[in-house]
């Protein structure tokens, strides 16, 4: 309990809180704004980190070039996932979100001579050595990490640095989803999701505003991919289970479907559940061994979320009236 | 052509399972509303129950079976009355319900593993005897499962469909205000559906068990998402759209892999098979196999 | 009045006393210094897989570090020592098996905990993860039990990185050598690997070598380990007619293909070779007889009943930690444990510069050699400037350059349904 306030490892897991909070920002405009239930988003952020990271070892292409191909990867993504998907009926088009998200996953499983295979990004050059995409990051995070230097001394550590960087791309998110959410475009997206045919009969293509929202948000899930990519070095298709998308659902509907300023703060609440019941070694919980304790932790963080359902069920800034799906 | 056949009975098998637990989540969706993240879980238990009677109290399988069962049955309606009943009664809607699911199963996975342990298990059966039926290859187990999945769905769904219970269950997945108007005690039926639905989940428990030869705290979950497609393939709230959709999705993973098939798919990517079949399917069909076709 | 006797015997007897004094101080001042205790407290972290995919195999490892640990207190108490050393297990975390947890474990264990030593992860993929992203940018020691990729042995870690289980390159030529005196150089063998990071990497390794020694492939598949059933995966790997089979699982998975093999009917044990984890008797039995009576694969020679240590251990995990099943690889957290703690001794410090000094020299020759049955043997041979050569309770563990077990003497062994047995012993050295 004593060593709770390590600022290097809660700049970790605000790092890792601002990865989700740009992933679920995407979530937010698809499902919040949209009304359309993409339970494949993981998709969008494997298909972010491996078109970068591909292009640059295999490619050789130049970092900036790369990340950039990799978000017009994701919102083409975004885009190829409401065509087949338009047809159906909402929870049928979960299904389906989640079946093209598990397809693109064995791809990358098991594509081995393109994306590495099982082993991840470090086998991207087979198996004698390490392959490195991240250089030119490393640099630029260095180069940011000297200014912070400059401005707060010796706190800057590199996970700081990180935790600075995200969080000013979050920032940049925000800015730029909140005017489009309240333009025009935004309001016809709120009127799909909560009457679709109403918003159809006024000659609106509900079609093409619905491609458009899946692709912003499949876009986005590619910059928190990128990141993802940034922070951690190296990355295998384990890290694109179904589960992180599970994990953004959460997230939104924690925050409140419809607010955007309300997903980092449901990233962050998320974030310090999981991290936080990392540090139960007090008594009593002393008296169980490590085991015990590891399915604790999953046992205290599904009270929780039962908790939070069960005290607010819109989500902590959403309103009641919107909580209603068909 | 016997690589062919047997690859299809390996299908029956796989679908088996599948179609059984799609069959009770089938039920609590198309009844209830409730996408139960959980349900995998449920599934999982009815495995460890079955193995308490198993390997504790030295029981054989029919009655292990019989007491995951009714054990699955009964945890089912006791997480209705603690759980389910009230966060509806809180306001809590499809989603609200969903995030519930997801802390459960949680809670539940955790709960097997302080309970039960982490370790591998096994009923005890002998899983290695096959018979060999004209160039085929199959195992009392697989037999069991094939045959026992098929009794199952086809009582639930002669019970949905003949039954005074069955009409109740009809009307209050089609709305339960209506519902409850007309009569229907819709109470007692949402109780009886989780019954239901406890019952096939605890049966595919112990038969995924017995098929599998060993298993762990793991099953249900790596079960889920096949579940759920085999509900959707197959349309949901029809026994038998579940029951269709377990199966083709069971017999598509395994002939893929046929050798007259281009060669045959490499196993590894079995589920994606599944999955683009999946999509295919409602690309044609947007309401499942079976399903009414129906707008939101 | 002082004759000249009495001054020749105060100045005899102010000699003797001089001299005496003088021997004394000359001989308490050189036993200080070769005697000097060091002092130090090692903290070790494990992070291990105690929720996914991994959880039938983490706590068992988890709690072997335990019994490590508590082995070594128990030792220091007897030797009057536990004043001034010992070790704790600070803290152990679950990486969920899942690569961004695992990298939060670390992290929680490098800043929170300050730990010197992380015994951990299982997967190769999580371990590159943890150690790129926090371990050797903090220079902090991580001994990873189970990590077997080849791409471990390059990683640029500041010799940093160690690992207990032999690099798969190693352990593919290991398979392909036991395969040619098994079946015969220039056989037909059908492959078949977990589809994993762990199954995939040894299985390429194992197929070039045995290509390039001018043997064939037949078939070679790979499974899903979460798969429902097995079934179809058993039959194609079973289909043509190889002279045998090489087999690469863990047993928690191969409790359901080796079933699933056995029901095709055209598929033998005694035709199988498989790897050194499921040469213990633990994950043989969890299979069934059917499946593994006549296997034999490769293993590090000295895991082997008639070790000593290696018996010895199986049943002090036994007796100690009952209620974690035996998987068959607690021996190599155990050993990363001692190993981590004798480096700490010689280093007389539990630093990470001073375990990552010595891990290698007292891992192998030159020394005397030593296992955890005579630990306070081997302390008090570190404490007098000996060298000594640890001897693990899963293999010899002689650690090269590189961080990985180095020049190691395999075996082929052979389970007859009740022991396991050693067929033949050849050398490896990496090259």
């Amino acid at each position: 309990m004593t060593q709770l306030l390590s600022l290097d490892f809660w700049s970790l897991v605000g790092v890792v809180a601002g990865i989700y909070a740009i992933f679920s920002l995407g979530l937010q405009l698809q499902f919040g704004y949209s009304g359309l239930l993409n339970f494949g988003h993981v998709a969008s952020m494997a298909v972010g980190a491996y078109v970068m990271a591909i292009l640059v070892v295999k490619a050789s292409f130049p970092l900036w070039a790369a990340s950039l191909a990799a978000i017009g990867a994701g919102l083409l993504f975004g885009a190829a996932l409401s065509l087949p998907t338009l047809r159906l009926r909402a929870d049928y088009f979960a299904i389906v979100t989640i079946a093209i998200s598990e397809i693109v996953r064995f791809f990358a499983l098991n594509e081995q001579s393109l994306t590495g295979g099982p082993l991840g990004t470090s086998n991207l050059e087979g198996p004698t050595q390490v392959t490195e995409y991240n250089r030119s990051w490393v640099a630029f995070q260095s180069t940011v990490q000297g200014w912070l230097h400059g401005l707060i001394g010796s706190h800057a550590s590199s996970d700081f640095t990180m935790l600075v960087i995200v969080w000013v791309v979050v920032l940049g998110c925000l800015l730029l989803l909140t005017p489009i959410t309240r333009s025009p475009w935004g309001r016809v997206l709120r009127g799909i999701r909560e009457d679709e045919d109403a918003v159809a009969a006024l000659g609106k293509p509900v079609a093409r505003y619905k491609l458009q929202s899946l692709a912003l948000g499949a876009g986005l899930g590619a910059v928190a991919g990128l990141l993802y990519a940034f922070q951690f070095q190296f990355f295998s298709p384990d890290d694109f289970d179904p589960l992180i998308t599970f994990y953004a659902w959460l997230i939104v509907l924690v925050a409140g479907a419809g607010r955007m300023w309300a997903v980092p703060i449901g990233a962050l609440i998320f974030a310090l559940i999981f991290s936080g019941t990392r540090f139960f070694n007090f008594k009593p919980f002393t008296y169980l061994d490590a085991a015990q304790l590891a399915y604790l932790r999953y046992m205290v963080i599904g009270a929780i979320l039962i908790a939070l359902m069960a005290w607010r069920p819109q989500g902590l800034f959403g309103k009641r009236e919107e909580l209603v799906l068909e | 052509m016997t690589e062919l056949l047997q690859l299809i009975v390996n299908g029956l098998v796989t679908g088996s399972i599948y179609a059984l637990g799609a069959a009770s989540i089938s039920l609590v969706y198309g009844a209830l509303r409730i996408v139960n993240f959980a349900q995998g879980d449920y599934v999982t238990f009815g495995a460890y129950a079955a193995l308490l009677v198993n390997l504790h109290w030295r029981g054989g399988m029919v009655s292990a079976t019989l007491f995951a069962v009714a054990a699955t049955a009964a945890l089912a309606v006791a997480l209705e009355f603690v759980l389910w009943r009230p966060m509806r009664r809180r306001g809590a809607k499809t989603m609200g319900l969903f995030i519930t699911s997801i802390g459960l199963a949680f809670i539940m996975r955790a709960s097997i593993l302080f309970i039960g342990g982490n370790g591998e298990r096994s009923f005890r059966v002998d899983v290695f005897q096959s018979y060999a039926v004209g160039g085929i290859r199959v195992s009392e187990p697989q037999l069991i499962a094939i045959c026992v999945s098929l009794a199952a769905i086809l009582a639930v769904a002669l019970v949905l469909s003949k039954t005074s219970f069955g009409r109740a269950v009809r009307a209050i997945s089609d709305s339960p205000d209506l519902a409850s108007v007309a009569g229907v005690d819709v109470d007692r039926t949402v109780v009886a559906v989780w019954i239901l639905a406890g019952m096939l989940a605890g049966l595919c428990g112990v038969l995924a068990g017995l098929v599998q030869s060993s298993f762990d705290p793991n099953l249900g979950f790596t079960l889920l998402l096949p579940l759920f497609a085999a509900v959707v393939v197959g349309g949901v709230g029809s026994p038998y759209g579940a029951l269709i959709g377990g199966l083709s999705l069971g017999i598509v993973q395994e002939v893929c892999t046929w050798s007259g098939f281009f060669g045959g798919v490499n196993p590894v990517w079995k589920p994606a098979i599944a999955f683009s079949v999946l999509i295919a399917v409602l690309l044609v069909r947007p309401q499942g196999l079976l399903g009414r076709a129906r707008t939101l | 009045m002082t004759s000249r006797p009495r001054l020749l015997g105060l100045g005899a007897i102010a000699l003797t006393i001089a001299i005496a004094a003088t021997a004394a101080a000359a001989s308490t001042r050189s036993s200080s210094t070769r005697a000097a205790t060091p002092s130090f407290q090692l903290r070790i972290g494990t992070i291990m897989p105690f929720t996914g995919d991994l959880s039938a195999v983490g706590p068992s490892l988890n709690a072997a570090v335990q019994l490590g640990v508590d082995t070594i207190n128990q030792t220091l108490t007897r030797l009057g020592l536990s004043n001034s050393i010992s070790v704790d297990l600070v803290d152990s975390q679950d990486d969920q098996t899942q690569t961004q947890p695992a990298i939060e474990a670390a992290t929680k264990e490098v800043k929170v905990d300050k730990v010197d030593v992380i015994v951990g992860t299982l997967s190769s993929t999580s371990t590159i993860a943890m150690a790129q992203g926090v371990t050797i940018p903090n220079d902090v020691v991580v001994i990873s039990p189970t990590a077997s990729a080849p791409q471990i042995t390059n990683l640029k870690d500041n010799n940093t990185v160690w690992r207990v289980l032999p690099s798969d390159t190693f352990q593919g030529r290991a398979l392909a050598a036991a395969g040619a005196t098994v079946f015969g150089r220039h056989a037909t063998v059908n492959v078949g690997a977990r589809n994993d990071d762990f199954g995939t990497a040894l299985q390429a390794l194992f197929i070039k070598t045995w290509k390039a020694r001018g043997g064939k492939i037949g078939a070679s598949v790979n499974w899903d380990p979460n798969g429902t059933t097995f079934d179809t995966e058993a039959q194609k790997l079973v289909s043509g007619n190889p002279a045998g089979w090489v087999i690469i699982d863990y047993p928690q998975t191969f409790a359901k293909m080796g079933p699933a093999l056995v029901r095709t009917g055209k598929w033998s044990p005694s035709k199988t070779l498989m790897t050194d984890v499921m040469s213990v008797p633990a994950s043989l039995k969890q299979v069934g007889r059917q499946a593994t009576v006549g296997l034999r694969g490769t293993a590090p020679a000295s895991l082997a009943p008639t070790y000593p240590q290696v018996s010895a251990f199986a049943k002090l995990f036994k007796k100690k930690e009952s209620k974690f099943p035996a998987t068959g690889y607690e021996g190599l957290s155990f050993d990363a444990t001692i190993l981590s703690f004798l480096a700490a001794l010689q280093g007389h410090s539990a630093s990470p510069n001073a375990i990552k000094a010595n891990l290698r020299s007292i891992s192998g020759p030159p020394g005397i050699k030593v296992t955890y049955l005579n630990l306070a043997q081997a302390i008090k041979d570190i404490l007098a400037g000996k060298q000594i050569d640890y001897q693990g309770v899963f293999g010899p563990v002689d650690y090269d350059s590189h961080g990985d077990v180095g020049s190691a003497i395999f075996k082929i062994w052979k389970y007859d349904g009740k022991t396991v047995s050693t067929i033949k012993e050849f050398t490896y050295s990496s090259q």
